[in-house]
């Protein structure tokens, strides 16, 4: 048998079987309590998204002619070309995902939303956008198409040639 | 029992954890023998009658408002087409606007702080005293804060066009 | 005419049903009037009597009752909505054109919803400054005032939460831009909108969680929150004196 609650308290012990338990047991408690809020809040992370791809083939190089800004609606980009090349430049406002516009009768944009300015280039004119537009990733495909990747992102000053 | 004395005074004095139970029925006229602290009336019908009529002007109010006036439905929502000026409704105007200048400081900053600021109203506020007037300094930083609020959520309702560029909405201005 | 309506009160309150039903005694002694308080689940939140000065219009202005009140109206017409919206980005849209058009008092009542909303957000607004004006914070009622800022707070994700429902331009961009704000949170930011939106743009993971979190987790915690707000105004000694 076990006779450690009776030894005397000259032999100092530092814990009590009832109090080890009992520590143990609320220990258990508040950490079973602590790792299903954590896998409640894991679970509300989706893992797998049904949103639009974020590859999209965009046409041939040639569908574009040079020095034009073609906006792909469905994808809220812009394809410009110029002597450089090619770049697909996003239209998310980078202040709070509005659509940006293209000013009519400039090559400059605006954000309907809290009034952002871009130059040709998507750089920040004016407004509340702490950055300039986003260029997206353009490569080719085997098939000679052009294929923009809306999730990643390359310099503006980056630009695809054929 | 409390000396007798002119003129009105209280039998319990005023303590702000007295609460109403009924703990016993007793036959007679009144809780207290003698006197009585009747600065107090029954709930119903005192009460409860004035909440019904609040309640029945209230209802009838909203209910001839919406007979009158509809709620907006604009059109389909569309990613690819943002309206010129978005609007968010007007009690988030003021915030808005706010993000219009800046979105971490007007947007998470200057609100997140106010409304921290708000909950602690009560420990900061160390006055002893109840009244507006012995509280100067507070009851001027709340009203400049009701007010800044109020002449915010008018300049993003009134003020803000397309582009949220600034209008001035009686000289045939855009208004939502 | 008054022996009719004593003869028929008499026969509505004077069975065995009513009797076991209401087990206060008729409200027309104070004992009747105290017991109708307390002998009923609904009404027990009220102390039996109230402080006189406690029914000045002019001092609460009855706007914490009315925001209430508002509430109730809020669930009461809120819940027949549910029966017709369905939150699919496909149906939400057409579900409101056919409250507005198809469905009987469809539109009344989906004016109804929105406009307490609106009133709502205006009356806790002035409460809270006719709590403030009064001074009405201070001891005992610390607690009570940050209760009241979570269901200012509450009221207003509600509001937010709604705004998307409709699934028109409106509500989507409104959206969309709120809930980038919450992106510019530094370090939880990105991720407390993505569990918020339920991705990474506005769609139907956002408009099925706006939804749940309109009808079911925010109102539930409304209710909670009023529960404490009522019960502390009790605990304080009912509502404070007039200055
Ligand atoms: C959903 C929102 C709310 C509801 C339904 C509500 C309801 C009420 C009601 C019915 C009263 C009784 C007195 C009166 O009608 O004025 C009251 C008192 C009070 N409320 Fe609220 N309230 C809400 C929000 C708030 C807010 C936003 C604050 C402050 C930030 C607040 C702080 C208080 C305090 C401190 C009292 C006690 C006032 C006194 O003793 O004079 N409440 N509330
Ligand atoms: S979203 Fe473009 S300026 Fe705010």
């Amino acid at each position: 048998m076990d006779h450690s609650d009776k030894t005397s308290p000259s032999e100092a012990k530092p814990m009590g079987r009832r109090d080890f338990l009992t520590t143990l047991g609320w220990g258990a408690l508040f950490a079973s309590i602590a790792s299903t809020g954590a896998g409640m809040i894991r679970f509300l992370f989706p893992n797998v998204l049904f949103e639009k791809p974020t590859r999209i083939r965009v046409g041939r190089p040639d569908d574009y002619s040079p020095g034009s800004v073609t906006y792909l609606e469905s994808s809220r980009v812009f394809i410009l070309r110029n002597d450089k090349g090619f770049r697909a430049m996003s239209a998310v406002c980078t202040h709070l995902g509005c659509t940006v516009n293209k000013d009519a009768g400039s090559n400059s944009y605006s954000c309907p939303c809290h009034g952002s300015k871009f130059d040709e280039n998507g750089g920040v004119v004016r407004g509340p956008a702490p950055k300039s537009l986003s260029t997206c990733e353009v490569t080719l495909a085997p098939s000679g198409h052009m294929v923009v990747d809306l999730k990643s992102f390359v310099p503006p000053n980056h630009y695809f040639r054929v | 029992m409390p000396k007798e004395v002119e003129g009105e005074y209280e039998v319990f004095p005023d303590n702000p954890h007295k609460t109403y139970g009924l703990m016993a029925v007793v036959k007679g006229k009144s809780p207290v023998v003698d006197k009585s602290p009747e600065d107090t009336v029954m709930t119903w019908p005192h009460l409860l009658i004035r909440e019904l009529v609040a309640s029945v002007v209230v209802m009838a109010v909203l209910l001839a408002i919406s007979l009158v006036l509809n709620a907006p439905l604009e059109e389909h929502a569309n990613l690819t087409e943002t309206p010129n000026p978005a609007k968010a409704p007007w009690y988030f105007l003021g915030l808005q606007e706010l993000v219009h200048y800046s979105a971490l400081i007007g947007g998470v900053i200057i609100p997140g702080l106010s409304l921290f600021l708000l909950a602690a109203l009560p420990y900061l506020d160390r006055t002893p005293d109840r009244a507006p007037s012995k509280r100067k300094l507070l009851t001027v930083v709340f009203t400049v804060f009701i007010i800044v609020n109020v002449v915010l959520i008018v300049i993003g309702s009134y003020f803000r066009g397309p582009g949220w560029s600034f209008i001035v909405p009686w000289r045939g201005g855009s208004v939502q | 005419m008054t022996e009719i309506i004593r003869l028929l009160s008499r026969f509505i309150t004077g069975n065995r049903v009513w009797k076991s039903v209401f087990r206060a005694e008729s409200p027309v002694t104070e004992r009747g009037q105290s017991e109708s308080i307390f002998h009923n689940v609904w009404l027990h939140i009220y102390p039996v009597k109230v402080r006189k000065d406690a029914l000045r219009f002019t001092y609460t202005f009855c706007l914490g009752g009315v925001s209430f009140l508002l509430f109730l109206l809020l669930i009461i017409t809120g819940v027949p909505l549910m029966f017709y919206y369905v939150p699919s980005v496909e149906q939400a849209y057409g579900s409101m054109k056919d409250l507005e058009f198809v469905v009987s008092y469809g539109l009344l009542l989906r004016n109804m919803h929105r406009w307490a909303a609106h009133a709502m957000v205006i009356t806790v607004f002035l409460h809270m400054a006719r709590v403030f004006y009064t001074g009405s914070y201070k001891s005992p009622r610390e607690f009570n005032w940050v209760v009241g800022v979570f269901l200012l707070a509450l009221t207003l994700g509600l509001s937010f939460t709604g705004y998307l429902l409709p699934w028109d331009q409106l509500a989507f961009w409104a959206i969309t831009v709120g809930t980038s704000i919450a992106s510019y949170v530094p370090w939880l930011g990105p991720s407390f909108k993505y569990v918020l939106i339920g991705g990474n743009e506005v769609g139907q993971g956002a408009l099925l969680r706006f939804y749940v979190l309109h009808t079911v987790v925010l109102p539930l915690a409304a209710v909670l929150m009023m529960a404490a707000h009522f019960w502390r105004i009790r605990k304080d000694g009912g509502i404070s004196k007039p200055l």
